[in-house]
Order: C-alpha cells, then structure tokens, then sequence
C-alpha cells in the first residue's frame, strides 16, 4: 500500500430537467437546453480536449442525467441547438455593427463573435451535434468518470412511501446511463444529493458502488465517522459514500463570499436582450415574443444595481485563474495538514451543478481548466471515486442520515405549502400503477399505454418543478408540468382499466414525452 | 435554466478551520449551518393542492414524510369505504392526529373533518414516529381510520455519540448485490470524433483505445499518479 497522499475530488452533476416542447421552437423553458449545451457543456467538453492535449493530468467525476441525456440525444432537439448558433451568430453581426463607435463595448461584442464561431465548429465539425458519444469517449479514455443519476431527478426520501418508485427512479436511471453510455456505471448521483437509512440496499442491488452526501449526511452518521468528510465510509449494503466538503463548497457557490461573486466577473443578470429596442431582438427570440436572455452581457458585476462597469474578458479569466490558484492551495494546504495523521488519502470532495460552470459563472470553465492545470503544477491529485476504491479498499462502515444539500440540509424546498401536493399525489399515483406492474401487462396497446403512463409518473417526479414551486421562479410553468404528467397518467390507466386507449391520443403523448426507449414496466417493483 | 438548488448561497461566514482530529482521533469538519427553515403551522395546510386524485385511489394509513430534524408532514387519503366504516354509528364525528414517539402518545392533534395533511412541528430529533388518524365521536367514542402508519425516524441534527469503529474491506471487484453485474447492453454507435488538432479520442479513425496503451500514442494520461 502506498504512502498517503492529499487529494481533490472534483465533481460535476450535469442536470436539466426534460423540457421538449415539439410544437414551438421557442419555447422559453426549452431554451434552458440550448443555453446549456452553448454556455455549459460545449466549453466543457472543449477544456477537456485542450487538457488532454497539452498532457495535463484529468480526472473528473461527472454525471450525466437521463433527462439531459435524452434531449441531448433528441435529433428535433439537436436541430434546435443548431439553429440557435446560427441565429446567435447573426445576433453577433449586428452586434459588432451596433457598437462600431463604442470600443470597449465593440471588443466584448467581437470576443462574442469569436467564441460563437468556436462553438459552432465545435457543435458542426468537432462533435456533429452528439454531445452523448463525446462524454463516452473521454470516458473511455480515462479523463472523466461518469455517474448515473435519478430516472426523472426525483428527490428520493420523498418517495420514500412508495418503494417502487425509488427503484425505479434508480433502476431506470442506471439501466437509460448503461444504454446510452455504452457501459454501465459504477457511481450514482443522488437527485439533490437526498439520502434516506435503507437508499444505500436499492443502490447495492443496481450495482452503484458510491454515491455523494451532503457534509452532514455523513458526519452525523452512526456511529461517528472517525475520518468525518475527509474520506468515504462504507454504508451497511457496502455502497461507499463521499460527502460534500463544506469549505470548497463555499468558496464556488456562495453569492456573498465565493469567487463568481468578484466584481471583475461578468453580471449574469445584466442582457441585451433587456437593453436592445424589442424589434432589434425578433431574430432572435421571434416575432411577437416576449424579451428574453440572449448571452449578449456586456457588464461585469461591479456592485449591486444597473449602472454597471463594461466587462472585460482578460482580466476575468485572469482572475479565474489566481481564483484557481487559490482554491488548489487551500485542498493543498487542507489535505497536507492532514495527512500525517490519516492512514489513507485525505480527500477535499468538491462537487457542484455542471451548469454555474458558463450560465451562471460565465468564466467558470476557464477556472476549471485551471484547477487542473494548477493541481498538476502544484502536485495534487485529482481522483474519482473509481480511483479512489480502488487505491484504498478499506473504510468505516456507518449508517449516514436522512439529508439533500439543499436549504438547511433537508426537504424543505421540496417540501412546503406551496408543493406538498405533489409527494401526495406521486404516492396515489404509485398505489395506481403497481397492481399493473405486478401483472405484468407489456403487451399491446393497453401495454404501451401503461408504460407511457408510468413515463408520465416518472416526469412528475422530477425534483425541479418542485424546487422551483419553493422558489417562486416560473411557478405556472412548473405546476402545469406537474399537473399535465399526472393527468395523463390517470388518463391512461383509466383507459386501460376500461379498455378504451385511444391509438392516436396514446401516440401523441408517446410523441411529446419521447424519453426513456427501453423503459418496461417491470421496473416498477418493489 | 432552472436556479442552483445547492444550499451555500447564504449568509457569509469565515472560512472553515482545516478538520482536526478531536477526541480519541476522530476528525471533525464543520458542516452547514442546518438550523431548520421555519416550519410551516398546521393551519397553513388545510387547502387542497391543484392536483386532485380520483377517489378510488386512498390509502389505508397515514404516511409520514421528514422535513427537518423537528418536522414531520403526514398526510392521508383513505379509502372511502375506511372512512364511512369508521364514521358509522359516531354523531358528528371530528378527526384526531395521534402522533407517537417509540411506544409513547406524543401528542393529539385536532384537525378539520376534511384535512388530508398537516405538519407537526417540535418534534425531538433522532426519534422515531407514527401516526393513526381517529375520529371521535361526541359521545367521546373514538375509531381508528385505518392503520398506524409506518416508522419514521427524524435526523439527528448533531454528530453521534456512538465512537465504535468497524472497518470493512470490499474490493472493487467483489459484487454488492451478491448476483453477477449485470451485463452492459451493447454499445451504441459512436460517430467517429476526428479533428487534426485534437488528441485521437477512441472513435476517432485509427486511434488506438485505452487499453492499447494510448499514453504512449500520444493520449492524455490518466490523472492517477
């Protein structure tokens, strides 16, 4: 066994939820995607190539969701993501045209010009619009390990009541990750990190090896972890869990103190798509639409309020980089105290939504290329979890607690008077569904109408359009979400029931929700 | 895009000290803050959600749902014929929450007839729960509505005192579930991935995978050191 060492173990959960709106290729809610792929995993995928190309040591821990594998694989969806580069090309013509007289607005305008030609070769020539087989591959050439995660991102010790529904959500989400990715995974996300005393025997019997807590999760678990966040234990199925390092946590998400908080890094909320006379934007958001984000952002934070400094992209990303300094000496620092005393590696567990990386950290990427770049420089390995097993075989076994990484640590976001009808109406809908599925019935239209219907429950499950019910966003987009899988669920077992499923009726709802091709109802078990 | 969902956009605090080991060698890290957002009262909870279940659908016993280390949220949907076969015989029956910690009543909440849930606040961390739901009669009869419903425990909210330590080896080969790992299914085509500038990734023509011995054919290397 070799000597100790400090390590960093960075992780990524790529997470959006399925939004797939087939008759309006404006939809606001789809548009999520397209800023993602444009904003998030295209740089990403980019940075990682650059690393790889210039030798640098990667290794990255990474989740892909079945929601955002399943649009990302969607050929009407990739269509849509294409046509968005084109029209965000044109937005940047007119751009570099409009502020020809003001330079320091006109060289933001041309960086935007220049980075949207990089994407659109990246999409078209590099990756051909299949962002999937690109994760493969750097899987497959060992920079990246990825996890499997939650079916529909449902939050789990809400579902608990019904235990069909987690092994669904679990069974569905490693079996979608196996047929997408070619192979299955050994480490599952779990939706919001929401974890329950039992949830490690549903990973077991899926064969997860690991999973990630909150910190809490695990250093209140029973009995005490002796290493406490600073290594996994081993859970009473023999799932290994990780927890969340409260410090780089901190030091990433907090708006107050965190790095995307520094003046110098590009305002999120400041557009032009606020800013520009509403005819000047129809190209880009369609006529008779109301305004929306463009990535057009010309203002770096600066303070609070609208009258904001012009942003420049050179010291942005050079401050991303010192940030990226910073942060690795701190794992350095941390894990170089500890380390003498520990009989195995200690580990600063850093994971984060994929998505603050380039939407809303607009120079993330740049500090996570440079995390890598420092850590080589500096000595500190960067591992995942497979890595980490591997290396170290051994751990304390422990009963972790109920926790999620969200608001205080518990369910409260998603459960609150302002949401709580869902858990309750995804419990009846689950007591529907298993007569069903112990009947097995797969057969015919009546079984294709029960695996849609259990497609409609799984979606209604999703922990977004709770989440976003607590925090007061796009709450009717999200309640007639919830609201229209649910009733096209009871629809369809109605129609079983009474033997009157109607063809055209089910191939439209096949048609809208066209996620998950291998989904039996088997999975619907206890 | 839908907001970060993460807790730690909240209030500015120091940096965390480095874990250091405290009592016996167990190492501690400071973790979030996890005071309890404030709990919902139970009157808050008496409308129905947008979302109503046919009638067919009940339950036959509360369930209970954790909300932080001191709230519960049960709810209920019984069965109409577990209703009126509790109701029968009782003159104007009002509905009872009977909240147990362990084999101990807790406490009795009163509740609107037509109440399908509420929450209860106060509750004692790292205690386990139940829940029956009676309606009592004004004579002072009272009748379950179906069954007590299953345990729940509540979270700690604090390190265990437990210090037992037991350590297990599981080798990454060695199966959890005790069964064979399921076979992966067969892996979809990928479009090859060639660019002259980039690295041959696996799909790319002529590019050699991993297990080929990619470093040496000038592949990025692994971060294991």
């Amino acid at each position: 066994m070799r000597r100790p060492r400090g390590a960093l173990l960075l992780v990524l959960h790529a997470h959006l939820p399925y939004v797939r709106h087939p008759d309006d290729e404006d939809h606001l809610e789809e548009e999520w995607l397209r800023e993602a792929v444009l904003e998030c995993y295209l740089p990403l995928l980019d940075l990682l190539e650059r690393l790889a190309d210039d030798r640098v040591p990667v290794r990255l821990t990474l989740s892909l969701t079945p929601t955002l594998v399943a649009m990302l694989e969607d050929p009407l969806l990739r269509g849509r993501i294409g046509r968005r580069i084109e029209r965000q090309q044109a937005l940047a013509e007119r751009e570099v045209r409009r502020t020809r007289d003001d330079p320091s607005l006109h060289a933001v305008a041309r960086f935007y010009q220049e980075r949207l030609a990089r994407l659109a070769r990246l999409w078209t020539d590099r990756y051909r619009g299949e962002l999937v087989p690109a994760f493969a591959a750097l899987r497959d050439h060992g920079l990246i390990e990825l996890l499997a995660s939650g079916a529909t991102h449902g939050f789990l010790p809400l579902l608990r009541s019904s235990p069909q529904a987690v092994r669904a959500q679990v069974a569905v989400g490693a079996s979608e990750h196996a047929r997408a990715l070619g192979r299955r995974a050994s480490g599952f996300w779990l939706p919001e990190c929401g974890y329950y005393p039992g949830l490690d025997r549903v990973l077991a019997d899926e064969e997860l090896r690991f999973t990630f807590l909150d910190a809490h999760g695990l250093a209140d678990a029973e009995p005490r972890p002796l290493l406490s966040v600073h290594a996994p234990a081993f859970t009473p199925a023999g799932v290994a869990v990780y927890a969340r390092d409260p410090e780089a946590s901190e030091q990433v998400w907090s708006a107050e103190v965190g790095y995307p908080a520094d003046p110098v890094y590009r305002d999120f909320y400041r557009d032009v798509g606020w800013d520009l006379p509403e005819d000047a934007l129809v190209p880009m958001v369609g006529p008779g639409r109301p305004r929306r984000a463009t990535g057009f952002k010309y203002h770096r934070i600066t303070g609070r309020g609208m009258d904001k400094a012009v942003w420049e992209p050179e010291p942005a990303f050079a401050r991303a980089r010192a940030h990226a300094r910073h942060f690795v000496s701190r794992v350095k620092e941390r894990t170089g105290a500890l380390v003498e005393r520990m009989e195995r590696d200690p580990l600063v567990v850093a994971p984060y939504d994929a998505e603050l990386f380039g939407h809303w950290w607009f120079e993330g990427p740049a500090f996570l290329e440079a995390v890598f770049r420092e850590a080589a420089a500096a000595g500190l390995a960067v591992v995942t979890p497979g890595d980490d097993l591997q290396a170290w075989p051994e751990a304390q076994v422990v009963s972790p607690v109920e926790s999620s990484w969200g608001e205080h640590g518990h369910a409260s976001m998603w459960l609150d008077p302002v949401n709580d009808w869902i858990p309750q109406a995804l419990h009846g809908c689950a007591q529907l569904l298993a007569p069903f599925a112990r009947l097995q019935r797969e057969t015919g239209i009546e079984g294709r109408a029960l695996v849609q219907a259990f497609r409609e429950l799984l979606l209604a499950q999703s922990s977004d359009f709770a989440f976003i019910l607590r925090s007061g966003t796009v709450t009717a987009y999200a309640r007639a979400r919830v609201q229209s899988h649910l009733s096209a669920f009871l629809e369809l077992v109605r129609a079983v029931r009474t033997r009157t499923v109607d063809p055209l009726r089910l191939q439209s709802l096949e048609r809208r929700d066209a996620l998950f091709p291998a989904l039996t109802l088997s999975q619907f078990r206890e | 895009m839908p907001t970060p969902r993460s807790a730690g956009t909240v209030t500015p605090r120091r940096a965390p000290a480095p874990g250091r080991p405290v009592e016996e060698g167990f190492f501690e890290a400071p973790t979030a803050p996890r005071r309890p957002r404030r709990a919902p009262s139970t009157a808050e909870r008496f409308e129905p959600g947008p979302f109503a279940l046919p009638r067919e659908v009940g339950t036959d016993a509360p369930v209970l749902l954790v909300r932080d280390p001191t709230t519960l949220f049960v709810f209920w949907d019984f069965r109409r014929e577990l209703e009126r076969g509790a109701a029968l015989g009782l003159r104007e029956p009002r509905l009872l929450l009977r909240l147990h910690r362990g084999p101990d009543l807790d406490r009795t909440l009163e509740l609107p007839l037509a109440a399908r849930s509420t929450y209860v606040t106060g509750l004692i961390s790292g205690q386990e729960y139940t829940a029956e739901v009676l309606l009592l009669g004004r004579d002072g009869w009272t009748r379950p509505v179906g069954f007590r419903s299953a345990v729940r425990r509540l979270p700690p909210g604090r390190v265990s005192a437990q210090l037992e330590v037991r350590m297990l080896r599981l080798p990454w080969s060695e199966p959890l579930s005790g069964e064979p790992v399921p076979s992966a299914p067969s892996a979809p085509r990928h479009e090859p991935l060639d660019s002259p500038r980039r690295v041959p990734l696996p799909t790319s023509p002529g590019a050699r995978g991993p297990a080929g011995g990619s470093d040496q054919s000038g592949g990025p290397r692994s971060g294991r050191n």
